[in-house]
């Protein structure tokens, strides 16, 4: 769209004032982040640090207990993601190319879990994984999200586009199933694939209801729980709890504006997910 | 997993989930150490592990048991017990709030200590006070042993005591004139510890002799809350919360900060607060040192002395395989020489230190007087001559059955006291125009003495019509819980290995569905007509299992369950059916019409800011743009950032006095004349909870519109440009009516996402940190999730909480069709 220049000024100005007010808060957690005690204890607001100190990132990272956190949640995302990734990619391929008997109603039986939000299941869900002996563990976590609806339904939606031709010159060269899906899908299914990985191992990395509920020992807590418990160990300390979110949100903002396009593109077709 | 049983075409899905498992089991093994004693401590403190790791390799030395020490943090160290000991891997013993022998114990959780180790518990009990044990009784069970107790102290500071001749106060009527002299003087003083928080009345009750609940002779109980001694304790404590200009609750040491100060429009002379506050004090104001003191909390003018705030106690649960060495480990931590050693730990941690208060009467007593003669302690000797001189009078009130209940009643009552003394204290300073500072400092020097009296004799009204009002379902709850207690749990926690043996609803379920797959696996496996497309079905298997076993199972136990009473504790065979009771009491209750109000309001508020503002920024951003990528980075962050953090910065942003930034910006544009209590009104709790749900979802409504404005031709807005159409028109003739798809799925996500908030309120209420935290003051946030959630995980009514998912499901399919329905005929017309 061309502007005039009075329209631009308005624009910069808009979106300039937006984006002040996007960025305050963390703007607010990074400063208040290098705050030693004693500027927290000030009776009146500073919008600046005045003797910037890593002392609250010491106080976190005391007795190890975040460090381990951090651990806990990328290997959960990892494990997630990865395995998201395949399973996902290998049943939509089904769905998408193969014909057998029963395809339409296991694919609605499996669609129709998106329908049922996932606070109805909080209390079954413990009831289940307790009877399972799975609670105080990481496997609620990672196995019932290997295979999601949804990234199944993308996947699908994907793989579709793939013309038959291709997959059939393979088949009259005599690939079997697993080599065609190896060596043909995989290859051609590579925005799909990141489109999976970016959406599981954020809703991973970023869940915090299942590990409240499932979770007991500390030393298997996931990044989320020690964030918010910060508010009970850290009472007061503002510097200290604004280092531990600083932790929690660094990293994912660092890959988030290094892979920037690809990970919007991701998240514009989550929609249906979000529910 | 169903893959393992599929054929070699299946190897890659084989090879990746054993891959998974390997890893699992690795990183599960490495966290497995042992059969130590599981020993879990709810602790503020990250310094109590390592003392505790320290006591415990003494111990091992002494007798060659292993601990392994865990720590909870405060706030939802309730639920994780409780889920522990559902799950049936409680620790062996932990350290838990005052009220947790109690709650824990009544479910058959605990050890009942006297019945158990009668010598040991004896000769424990005869180190207490009298009265001390009085919470952790249960008839002639004892379920507990007080571990670390905490007072509330004065904090005043002596330089400007003197030059106003004012003493520290001896009773609350000499407080009371303290504080308006103080505020007459331009001052003001600070308390804000126990806001909201219910069981902290009792250090405002105790003194007339007047718990909140008991039991008659008879057996039979009862509260005071219509008992006009027990109404003047509490309206005490409301009073000197609310009605002078306390900056607010959850200050930190920002507190410390106003104390040093002095300059008299932040400074605050003199506060009440946790002992433990000296030490912080002491480290980050040295400049004052010299000029403050503290002094004991006063005595109700016709009380006797009494005190008590809050503490922990130490539990042995009934699961533990190690009863004897928890007990062991028990009376290791209750030596004397132990009892020294952890305060001589806690005294000597920096900036952490403070003066930890052992329950045990020898501690302070003259066998022990060489102990506090060392040097490092003695820093700290004021805080302990007032703590020794305050202690004979600590005391516990008894719990008794619905007191969990019936607290819930009275807190929320404590947060709407709050609210309505803050209003009419606001409308006090609008009928004279003053701001709040002045209008205390003249209800401190005697101008307003009318407006005084009219604003004591209102609030002790409101109180007795408030107390009034939820007596009758108070006592209700105490009754129904008494009586039904007996004959609910009376048998179950008698006889509950055996209810462990029996077969239970999931047992049931677990079998139809394990029939159900072994059938389709047969099929596939001996049909030839299925057995053709072996490999599709082997793709497919995965997602298919994982559905029927981690959605339809548990849906469908929900269903069952929604129509019992489960209490998780016990085994799920005690679930007794109930018929429709669950949903009845759902429907005609007021809870839940309050609940979908709640998340209504919720929804009204954030859907239609959020779309406008999005449409706008969405509308900016489809522009060409200089530094587009910068751009797209700002607005797009929140995306992937958690929600917990951001709420976790939000609290801050929002906090109560002059040091919130968000209130210090709005006092520096004048938008008001005092600082808002954001978190702690309820007029105002909700509506941060949409300013940040609006802050942290307007990204995606951004990038959903952003997408659908591509798709618009670039040709139909240049076209209106050449019509002479300005930038507004265009915005709205074109840019809005292209977006109609977008607008429908943000509406539908929208009201669905309304009704499944759960994370940003529990962070904002500081759950998490506050033991007592409701979802907002007066529970004004308490929408559909958080409801779930309290009900399943914080009462453990699981049946009552399967029945409200119920209903949550059924809103929300309604909803959807509703939408879709109104979406297809305006579709249709068009």
């Amino acid at each position: 769209m061309r502007k005039t220049t009075s329209e631009k000024w308005v624009t910069y100005l808009i979106l300039g004032f937006g984006a002040l007010i996007m960025a305050l808060p963390f703007y607010y957690m990074v400063i208040t982040s290098l705050k030693p005690t004693t500027e927290i204890a000030q009776p009146t607001v500073s919008l600046i640090v005045k003797h910037p100190t890593i002392e609250p990132y010491q106080k976190l990272i005391d007795g190890g207990l975040i460090v381990r956190a951090t651990w806990n949640s990328f290997i959960i995302a990892l494990i997630s993601t990865v395995g998201s990734m395949l399973l996902c990619t290998l049943a939509g391929y089904a769905f998408a190319k193969h014909n057998f008997p029963g395809k339409n109603a296991i694919f609605l039986t499996l669609l129709a879990t998106m329908m049922i939000p996932g606070s109805v299941l909080l209390v079954p869900s413990f009831l289940l994984l307790r009877d399972f002996g799975w609670l105080d563990t990481w496997l609620p976590l990672i196995v019932p999200g290997l295979a999601g609806a949804f990234g199944v339904f993308l996947a699908r939606q994907f793989i579709e586009k793939i013309p038959d031709s291709l997959l059939e010159s393979a088949k009259l060269d005599g690939a079997t199933e697993v080599r065609i899906f190896r060596s043909l899908i995989l290859p051609l299914t590579k925005p799909l694939l990141a489109t999976l990985g970016i959406l599981t191992f954020l809703g991973s990395w970023n869940s915090f209801v299942g590990p409240l509920i499932i979770l007991l020992d500390e030393k298997k807590f996931t990044l989320p729980l020690v964030i918010a418990m910060l508010q009970g160990r850290f009472t007061g300390q503002d510097n200290v709890q604004m280092a531990g979110a600083l932790v929690s949100i660094f990293p994912v903002l660092v890959i988030f504006f290094l892979f920037q396009k690809q990970i919007v593109s991701s998240l514009a077709s989550s929609g249906l997910k979000e529910s | 997993m169903a893959a393992l049983f599929l054929s070699p075409s299946q190897n890659m899905a084989k090879a990746l989930l054993r891959l998974i498992w390997l890893v699992i089991l690795v990183t599960a093994f490495g966290l497995c150490q042992g059969s130590a004693l599981k020993f879990w401590a709810v602790s503020g403190s990250i310094s109590d592990v390592k003392m505790y790791n320290r006591l415990a390799a003494d111990f091992t030395k002494k007798t060659g048991i292993q601990v392994e020490v865990t720590t909870l943090a405060w706030g939802n160290f309730a639920t994780k017990y409780f889920a522990s000991m559902a799950a049936g891997l409680p620790p062996d013993i932990g350290v838990t709030n005052l009220g947790g022998p109690f709650d824990y114990g009544s479910v058959g959780g605990l050890v009942n200590l006297r019945e158990e180790f009668p010598a040991e518990t004896k000769e424990l009990e005869s180190r207490f006070n009298p009265h001390l044990l009085d919470m952790f009784t249960l008839g002639d069970k004892l379920f507990g042993i007080p571990s670390d107790l905490s007072t509330c102290v004065l904090y005043y500071r002596t330089d400007v005591f003197e030059k106003l001749g004012l003493k520290p106060p001896k009773t609350w009527s000499e407080m009371d004139a303290l504080i308006r002299r103080l505020e007459a003087e331009g001052y003001r003083y600070y308390y804000g510890f126990p806001t909201g928080a219910q069981w902290a009345m009792n250090m405002f009750t105790l003194p007339f002799g007047k718990p909140d609940f008991a039991l008659d002779p008879s057996g039979k109980p009862y509260l005071n809350w219509n008992d006009p001694a027990y109404r003047a304790g509490v309206l005490e404590c409301l009073e000197l919360l609310w009605s002078h200009d306390s900056p607010g609750k959850d200050l930190g040491n920002k507190v410390v900060g106003m104390f040093r100060s002095n300059d008299k429009s932040v400074a605050v002379p003199f506060f009440i607060d946790l002992h433990t506050v000296s030490g912080q004090i002491r480290l980050t104001a040295p400049e004052i040192e010299g000029k403050w003191d503290i002094a004991p909390w006063p005595k109700a003018d016709q009380g006797s002395p009494s005190n008590v705030m809050g503490g922990t106690a130490y539990v042995i649960f009934r699961k533990s395989k190690l009863k004897r060495e928890a007990m062991q480990w028990l009376m290791y931590l209750n030596s004397l020489e132990i009892q020294d050693r952890i305060i001589f730990d806690r005294e000597n941690r920096g900036e952490e230190s403070a003066l930890s208060v052992s329950p045990l009467k020898d501690v302070w007593g003259p066998e022990n007087a060489k102990f506090w003669q060392e040097p490092s302690l003695m820093k700290d000797h004021r805080i302990r001559e007032v703590i020794t001189q305050a202690f004979p009078a600590f005391r516990t009130v008894p719990t008794i059955h619905g007191s969990v209940e019936a607290s819930r009643l009275e807190s929320n009552l404590l947060d709407q006291m709050g609210t309505f003394i803050r209003d009419r204290m606001d409308d006090l300073g609008s009928k004279y125009k003053i701001t709040r500072t002045e209008l205390v400092k003249r209800l401190g020097n005697g101008s307003l003495e009318v407006d005084r009296a009219n604003l004591h004799a209102q609030i002790a009204e409101k109180l007795k019509a408030e107390y009034a009002k939820i007596a009758p379902e108070g006592t209700h709850d105490l009754e129904h819980e008494t009586a039904h207690y007996q004959e609910r749990y009376g048998d179950i926690v008698a006889r509950l290995p055996d209810y462990e043996r029996q077969r239970n609803v999931l047992d049931v379920v677990k079998l139809i569905v394990g029939i159900l797959l072994l059938i389709a696996f047969g099929a596939v496996a001996s049909v030839k007509r299925l057995r053709k497309h072996f490999v599709s079905y082997a793709f497919v298997a995965v997602p298919i299992v994982l559905a029927v076993v981690f959605v339809f199972v548990p849906a469908i136990t929900a269903l069952y369950l929604s129509f019992t009473d489960y209490h998780p504790v016990l085994p799920l065979s005690t679930a007794k059916w109930v018929g429709v009771d669950n949903y009845h009491g759902a429907l005609g209750s007021g809870d839940l019409l309050a609940t979908i109000g709640r998340t209504i309001k919720y929804s009204i508020y954030t859907l239609p800011t959020g779309i406008v503002l999005a449409l706008v920024f969405a509308y900016l951003l489809n522009s060409k743009l200089r530094g587009e990528r910068i751009w797209r980075f700002l607005y797009f962050s929140p995306l992937v950032t958690s929600v917990v953090s951001i709420a976790l910065i939000f609290t801050q942003l929002f906090l109560g006095g002059k040091q919130g930034w968000l209130n210090a910006a709005l006092l520096s544009i004048g938008a008001i004349k005092d600082p808002i209590p954001f978190l702690t009104s309820e007029h105002t709790f909700l509506n941060c909870v949409i300013i940040l749900a609006i802050w942290h979802g307007l990204a995606f409504t951004i990038l959903v519109f952003l997408a659908g404005l591509q798709q618009i031709p670039e040709a139909l807005f240049e076209a209106a440009t050449m019509d002479g159409a300005n930038p507004l028109r265009r915005f709205w003739n074109i840019a809005v009516p292209g977006l109609r798809p977008q607008l429908f799925f943000i509406t539908v996500l929208g009201v669905i996402g309304a009704f499944q908030v759960f994370e940003t309120i529990y962070v904002l209420a500081g759950k998490s940190g506050d033991a007592g935290a409701r979802f907002g003051p007066n529970d004004s946030a308490l929408t559909m999730v958080p409801l779930i959630y309290h009900t399943g995980f914080e009462t453990f009514e699981m049946g009552k909480s399967a029945a409200y998912a119920y209903i949550l499901f059924i809103i929300i399919l309604a909803i959807s069709a509703i939408q879709f329905g109104v979406y297809r005929r305006k579709e249709g017309k068009e």
